[in-house]
């Protein structure tokens, strides 16, 4: 251990060295005990040996001791020392280090700073020496900034527009706005301003969004001022027009206003319009009513609309295009007033003409005032056009009712004849009915239509009215339509398969012979006189003349009575025809007797005479033979009255067969009769006709047979039998002549043992029947 | 026999007269194309009835004739059979006298073969006027070969005989029906009768046509009812009519003919003096209806090659042609109207309505008695001939007005 200290002790020595130095130096003059254990000049073996010397043993031993214990304290001492130290030493070092890096850094950021500061002097500098120059302009820009406190208005403006616009301040608000809007747009560049202008842009869009909204309720207030009534409306109007002029001033193009304007009014026109068509479309309502309802509302509206629309709007793009919605709104009342009128003048009843009249005369009244309004668009003369329409239109409705009439009178006609047998009517009767029952209905509907040409009723003496409705519809469609239509319409009968009942033809024959003798004349001129049909050429074009509606009577007159001889001849043709092919010719008996077939043939001809000469005399010429007195007057009493045997007859006439040279030499000194030629309007033409037909057929049906003897007889009896009964039935004797003898000399043609039987038995067996 | 010639400055119709009157007219589809008819006479007392083939010369506008004698038998009816222009038929009447007193009359029918021409015999004889009193002299009265006729159930009275247009098959028509006969190698056989029933009611028939269309397999007869009832041959009888149309005249209906161009159409005639053309698909209306005759139209027949042409002959002594375009196969519009606008079309209408519209050709004038018979030739769309009661046959042309209107 001693060592150990005595090196430590000397390392301890050399590194407080310098400092032991300085205390030696300092402690050189000062009183150094050697013996002092804790002094500088302490000398080991002086204490030593002194101790030593002094000491006993024991002490020494406990001096040892204890400087035993007192080197041990020191060097656990000097330890701790060392270690703090040491460790001192470290931190000191390691906070050298740091300090050290830390000055590094903070070196590099005091350059940076030298620098910045360095250029920011420069900057300074160059600053300094600008605003050095622009000093005057700054100045003026201060007098500049005094100004603006003078448009602090400017920046009040936004807060007193809305203030304006909440009053209800709009006139004002719009004048402040403009103002402004002129410095403001001035200076819309500058950016302090642009929020001002935004505002205020807002501010008046708001205010035009609210007039808009206020326009578009004006008119609704119209719709309630009108319904209030008329005076309603011009208040509004005046607001309107206020609206209308604001919002001009906001900028807004007349040409949008003026649409929006009819926009807004549109829906409430199409409203009335869509009311009136509803109605339109039904009887429900009185026409009158309706009438009142489109003058009251929607003309009325219609008249406000363009009275107020021509003061706001007086641009002549502007009244184009009020003439253009008006003329749309016209058209479309216009086409419901006709559908309506048309409708009323179809269906209602007889009683319906002096409400229609009426009707009509109001509308065309309110419309002529209207007209005054609207000079454009020839409205008086379009609603003289829906006048007419509806005139014409009722007498289209009367004159379908004339048609009805007349198919009813047909067949009810028919049905007379066909349940009351042929002699127990009265033909003449019964014409003289359907003339006077169909020449009264057309009088009737005539009269009826009178109504229309009243001298208080406003379109009557419109010239365009009288020749559309009193030429044209009245004389021409009405008039002359049905009487064309009824001479049709009965010659169709003629034309019908299966025919109708002969008698039915017959008396419609006569009906039209006497419809055109008596009523066609008075009928067309009640009608010329009673509507006032001008006797000018225009109007003759348009009519059909008298003379063609009489041709058109007498060709269904004749066609008709040709039907009827066709169809009776036609009955008796087939009886014989049925008779000839029933029986057998070749063999048989000597005839005794007329065949019944042949008897019947000529009592049917008596009634068929009969019933023609209840409806015709004698040729109208007059040129008949025999005079017609004795035979129309008494027809039955002489029906079966025998050709007066007189020396003529006998010696034109006798029932023997000609040969056939006779009858060639017949043809070629005779003319060529027509033996079927058209019925003249004549009793005894009909008759004849009808004769003439059945017996060409009893001709044709002998050819087809084959005669014995007595069959030719048989012939030869009925001929002169039909000669006998025939004669008063026939215009002209010579055609049955001809016939009979043609049928004699067939038959006898046809004959394979002719011989004829003697005369006078032939008259003694007629004679018997 | 008399014959004379009428001539007219203008498209004269050839008149040839027979002395007996006559009914029976056919054309005769000459295998030359010469134009030829053939007329039986009627007459019930006459010795000697002929069948007189008549050949007409359009170069000298005059006919030259053959004479086949027929004996005492007078004839109703004569045809000639579409295939075979030898090969004829008639239908006469036969009195025999038995035992002088009870004279008996019937009708039968019999198939004949005329005679070839002989080469050696002198040529045809030409009548013209200078020597029309001759000619009868000079012609010789050639004779017919009978092929044969049969006799049938239930026949009735013969009408007609009606020939197949393509077949070698006929069609009698009598009391007793339809008898469908097979003509084939030379002998005649029954192949079918249809029975003149209707439901319960015997009907009459009158004339029967066959329909060319569809290799004529039907046939319509005319009813003395005045209505029509087709056939179909292929079907048997019991399934009675495959077309009927009733009162399709008011009385008899007395012919019946298939327009040959246009398919269903036909016309028939009757004693209500109509004309009604027909659409066999649609029977309850006529498709036309014409009233020209004023007592019976006897005949009725269509234009073999221009089907608008219809020929009409009645008891009123009058032959009708008329023009029924609105009704025929020809087009309505030709090619060239229809390229243009239609109001120019009805301009062009209203300028010529009389080119389009329906109307009477021609009226044969030349006839006094009741003309019975009138057909067309067979050769010859242009000329056509009738017959009267007192045995004028009139030979007439087209108007070439018509002719040269139908054919540019």
């Amino acid at each position: 251990a001693e060592p150990d200290r005595s090196s430590r002790n000397s390392r301890l020595r050399s590194f407080y060295q310098q400092g032991q130095v300085e205390s030696d130096a300092a402690s050189v003059g000062l009183n150094v005990d050697p013996c002092d254990i804790d002094g500088a000049g302490f000398d080991p073996e002086v204490y030593l040996s002194k101790l030593l010397q002094e000491q006993p043993l024991t002490s020494l031993m406990a001096k040892e001791q204890q400087m035993v214990d007192q080197i041990r304290q020191l060097d656990s001492d000097m330890q701790t020392l060392v270690y703090d130290n040491y460790s001192k030493f470290i931190s000191a070092t390691d906070t050298i280090r740091k300090m050290k890096s830390d000055f590094h850094r903070m070196e590099q950021e005091m350059n940076n700073l030298a620098e910045s500061v360095s250029a920011m002097s420069q900057q300074a500098a160059d600053v300094r020496q600008h605003v050095g120059g622009k000093r005057a302009e700054l100045k003026r820009l201060a007098g500049v900034s005094a100004l603006l406190h003078k448009l602090q208005y400017l920046l009040d403006l936004p807060a007193r527009l809305t203030e304006l616009r909440r009053e209800g301040a709009h006139q004002q608000a719009i004048r402040a706005w403009q103002q402004a809007d002129r410095v403001l747009s001035r200076y819309a560049d500058l950016p302090s301003f642009r929020p001002i202008r935004a505002d205020c842009l807002a501010i008046m869009a708001e205010l035009r969004a609210q007039l808009w909204k206020r326009f578009n309720e004006g008119g609704s207030g119209t719709e309630s001022g009108g319904e209030g009534g008329s005076g309603g409306g011009a208040p509004d109007a005046r607001q309107l027009a206020e609206l209308v002029d604001l919002l001009g001033q906001l900028g807004e193009s007349e040409a949008d206003l003026s649409a929006a304007f009819l926009r807004q009014a549109d829906p409430r026109m199409q409203r009335l319009l869509g009311d009136l068509e509803a109605q339109a479309g039904s009887l429900q309502d009185d026409v009158l009513q309706f009438v009142d309802q489109g003058c009251n509302h929607l003309v009325s509206e219609l008249c406000i609309l363009i009275a107020v629309f021509g003061d706001i709007f007086p641009s002549p793009e502007s009244r184009a295009k009020l003439e253009a919605y008006h003329e749309s709104v016209m058209r479309s009342y216009l086409a419901i007033v006709s559908k309506r009128f048309c409708l009323e003048a179809r269906e209602s009843g007889g009683t319906g003409d002096s409400l229609l009249v009426r009707a009509c005369d109001r509308f065309h009244r309110k419309l002529q005032a209207m007209h005054r309004l609207v000079t454009e668009g020839e409205l008086s003369v379009r609603a003289l056009a829906v006048v007419c329409d509806a005139a014409a239109e009722r007498a289209g409705a009367v004159r379908a009712q004339l048609d009805l009439r007349l198919t009813a009178a047909l067949s009810g006609l028919r049905s007379q004849l066909a349940t009351a047998g042929a002699r127990s009517v009265s033909l003449p009767q019964l014409m003289a009915g359907l003339l006077t029952e169909l020449v009264d209905a057309v009088k009737a509907a005539l009269a009826g239509l009178q109504a229309f040409l009243a001298t208080d009723v406003s379109f009557s003496l419109k010239p365009a009215f009288r020749e559309r409705f009193c030429v044209r519809a009245v004389r021409q469609e009405l008039l002359a339509g049905f009487l064309n239509h009824q001479a049709t319409q009965c010659a169709r009968l003629a034309q019908l398969s299966p025919t109708p009942p002969p008698l039915l033809l017959l008396l419609l024959s006569r009906y039209c012979l006497d419809f055109r003798n008596s009523s066609l004349h008075y009928l067309c001129t009640l009608a010329d006189e009673q509507f006032l049909v001008p006797e000018s050429p225009q109007a003759e074009a348009l009519v059909t003349p008298v003379s063609e509606l009489s041709a058109v009577y007498s060709d269904s007159a004749a066609e008709l009575l040709q039907a009827y001889v066709c169809a009776s001849g036609g009955t008796l043709a087939g009886m014989l025809r049925k008779s000839v092919d029933a029986r057998d010719w070749l063999q048989g008996i000597e005839p005794r007797s007329v065949r019944a077939v042949v008897k019947r043939v000529v009592e049917d001809l008596a009634g068929i005479d009969a019933s023609v000469s209840s409806l015709y005399d004698e040729a109208p010429s007059g040129g008949g033979g025999r005079g017609g007195g004795d035979r129309s007057s008494d027809s039955s009493a002489s029906r079966l009255a025998r050709r007066p045997l007189t020396a003529a007859s006998r010696s034109q006439w006798s029932a023997t067969p000609s040969t056939l040279g006779n009858s060639l030499l017949h043809r070629l000194f005779s003319d060529k009769v027509d033996l079927l030629g058209p019925a003249e309007f004549g009793r005894a033409s009909v008759v004849s006709g009808v004769v003439r037909l059945a017996l060409k057929t009893l001709l044709e049906c002998v050819r087809l047979k084959t005669f014995g003897r007595y069959g030719l007889q048989q012939v030869q009896v009925d001929c002169h039998y039909l000669h006998a009964f025939l004669w008063r039935y026939v215009s002209d004797d010579s055609v049955v002549h001809f016939l009979l003898e043609e049928i004699l000399a067939s038959a006898a043609h046809r004959c394979i043992d002719p011989v004829s039987m003697e005369q006078s038995v032939v008259e003694l067996i007629v004679e018997r029947d | 026999i008399k014959s004379e010639i009428k001539m007219d400055i203008d498209d004269p119709p050839v008149i040839y007269g027979l002395e007996t009157q006559a009914r029976a007219l056919c054309s005769v589809p000459a295998l030359d194309d010469s134009q030829q008819f053939i007329i039986g006479t009627q007459g019930l007392r006459v010795e000697h009835n002929q069948l007189h083939l008549l050949t007409f010369d359009a170069d000298t506008n005059s006919v030259s004739k053959r004479i086949f004698d027929h004996g005492r038998d007078e004839i109703w009816s004569v045809s000639v059979a579409p295939h075979n222009p030898n090969l004829c038929a008639t239908v006469f009447n036969r009195v025999t006298m038995d035992s002088g007193t009870n004279p008996s009359v019937a009708k039968r029918w019999c198939l004949w073969k005329l005679p070839e021409e002989e080469d050696n015999q002198t040529p045809r004889h030409r009548n013209s006027s200078e020597d029309a009193l001759t000619s009868s002299s000079l012609s010789s009265v050639e004779s017919l070969q009978s092929i044969g006729s049969i006799e049938l159930e239930q026949q009735g009275e013969p009408r007609c005989l009606a020939f197949h247009p393509e077949r070698a098959e006929a069609v009698l028509v009598s009391d007793g029906g339809l008898y469908q006969l097979g003509l084939g190698s030379g002998a005649v056989r029954l192949l079918a009768h249809l029975p003149a029933k209707d439901g319960r009611s015997q009907l009459r028939y009158w004339h029967a046509a066959w329909n060319p269309h569809h290799s004529a397999q039907q046939v319509i007869a005319a009813c003395d009812s005045g209505g029509l009832r087709g056939f179909d041959v292929r079907c048997p009888p019991s399934d009675g009519p495959v077309v009927v149309i009733d009162n399709a005249h008011n009385g008899q209906a007395r012919c019946v003919d298939y327009n040959p161009n246009k398919q269903y159409y036909l016309a028939s005639s009757g004693d209500d003096g109509a004309i009604r053309f027909w659409d066999t698909r649609q029977p309850s209306n006529p498709v036309k209806m014409l009233r020209l005759h004023k007592h019976w139209a006897c005949c009725v027949q269509f234009n073999p090659y221009h089907d608008q042409l219809v020929l009409s002959g009645g008891t009123d002594a009058k032959v009708y042609l008329t023009n029924n375009r609105s009704i025929s196969s020809e087009p309505v519009l030709s090619l060239d109207d229809d390229l243009d606008d239609d109001d120019d079309d009805d301009d062009r209408r209203q300028q010529q309505p009389e080119l389009d519209e329906d109307r009477t050709v021609s009226v044969v004038e030349e006839h006094e008695d009741s003309v019975y018979a009138a057909v067309w030739c067979a050769t010859d769309p242009w000329l056509f001939a009738s017959l009267s009661y007192d045995g004028r046959l009139v030979i007439s042309h087209v108007p070439k007005s018509e002719k040269y209107r139908i054919l540019l």
